[in-house]
């Protein structure tokens, strides 16, 4: 790939594509966006072509790029908050009844909220490791750190993340304390 | 049961974690999970950490559902394509530090052109007119018929220029440049 080789280099955005995009729509929640940063990464990578080496894999180096342009974009608010879901929730899916589905997305959103409300930090484990389903020593690849730096702070983001839900009426209405539900189920006499 | 986290909570906090996002089990689990047989307020604070963990994945699944566009690598080609931006070979960080060079270097010409006085170089107006003579001599005069009569003091006319308070006409006051100049222009009274 470190030939000016546009096949062998279209052959590496096919096979990377889908995880960098992953990542990026975990993070910025918007679609376009993530289309945009993943334009921007491979663009990077093409650039940088002649730094890759071979017998190293790329996806830690194409994640740290792309986890930057999503937080310099973050950073500029410049991205739409269209909750995750929103194009996944358009998708043809018979199973699921259309109110459930409006339920579902619905709490999608207020998880995205959540997401979004966190420091960068926690953000970039709680997308690489929930969302995006890399193992712990992958994730403390792709951010440089020791795997008991990604234990500490996924401990931290989750705490965080379950007093953010908890504090929403909608979330905590199914996904309360315990107790809580069957007590709205069953108010008392 | 204790209802309130205490120290020993935080102790088994970390392997109450690893156990609800499914991780192996080590040597602190086993006593971790006796710890939560036995604490309410351990229990309720991972219960709600479970909770978190299943919408956390429920969401990714979500994630894990949308694909790139397909058309990505017909824009990226595009750009991969393109060719690369000129830049300067030894880049943006010389580029001020030359400027500042330049712009020194220019005032220096300048004022090295530029004529001394006492020794001393002096500014373009101050030094151009002090080496012409050029001292700008103005009288006002006034009179008992409201007249402004502007004369130089080796001069000895006096000439009218216009009424007091007419500051419309005072591009006719004039400066001496030497005996017997005269201004160009004079305005008398109406």
């Amino acid at each position: 790939m470190q030939a000016d080789d546009l096949d062998a280099f279209e052959a590496f955005f096919i096979r990377h594509r889908t995880l960098i995009f992953r990542t990026a729509y975990g993070l910025t929640g918007d679609r376009h966006a993530a289309e945009e940063v993943l334009q921007d990464t491979f663009a990077r990578a093409y650039r940088h072509r002649a730094t890759l080496l071979p017998d190293r894999s790329p996806i830690p180096w194409l994640h740290r790029v792309a986890l930057n342009l999503c937080y310099s974009r973050l950073d500029r608010r410049r991205i739409r908050a269209e909750p995750i879901g929103e194009s996944t929730a358009r998708l043809p899916d018979a199973a699921v009844e259309p109110s459930e589905r409006a339920e579902q997305h619905e709490l999608r959103q207020i998880v995205r909220e959540g997401i979004a409300s966190l420091p960068v930090k926690h953000q970039g484990v709680v997308v690489l490791y929930y969302l995006n389903g890399l193992s712990l020593q992958e994730t403390a690849d792709v951010l440089d750190v020791r795997v008991g730096t990604v234990k500490s702070r996924l401990h931290y983001a989750l705490t965080n993340l379950r007093n953010h839900l908890e504090r929403d009426r909608r979330f905590a209405h199914d996904y309360g304390p315990l107790g809580q539900k069957e007590d709205l189920e069953a108010p008392p006499a | 049961m204790n209802t309130l986290m205490s120290r020993g909570c935080l102790v088994h906090r970390a392997a109450l974690f690893d156990f609800v996002d499914g991780l192996p089990r080590s040597q602190a689990t086993r006593p971790a999970l006796a710890h939560l047989e036995r604490c309410r307020a351990c229990e309720d604070d991972l219960a709600g950490i479970v909770r978190t963990v299943a919408a956390l994945r429920r969401l990714g699944r979500a994630v894990g559902a949308t694909e790139p566009p397909g058309d990505g690598w017909v824009n990226l080609r595009s750009t991969a394509e393109r060719p690369p931006e000129r830049r300067w070979a030894t880049g943006g960080s010389v580029a001020g530090p030359l400027l500042a060079l330049s712009i020194v270097t220019a005032m220096t010409v300048h004022l090295g052109g530029l004529p001394r006085v006492d020794g001393e170089f002096s500014g373009p107006s101050t030094a151009v007119s002090r080496l012409d003579g050029f001292e700008p001599k103005v009288l006002r005069l006034s009179s008992p018929d409201r007249t402004v009569y502007a004369s130089a003091p080796d001069t000895a006319s006096a000439l009218p220029l216009a009424p007091d308070g007419d500051r419309g006409n005072l591009a006719g006051i004039w400066a001496q440049s030497g005996p017997g100049h005269r201004p160009a222009r004079s305005v008398s009274k109406a």
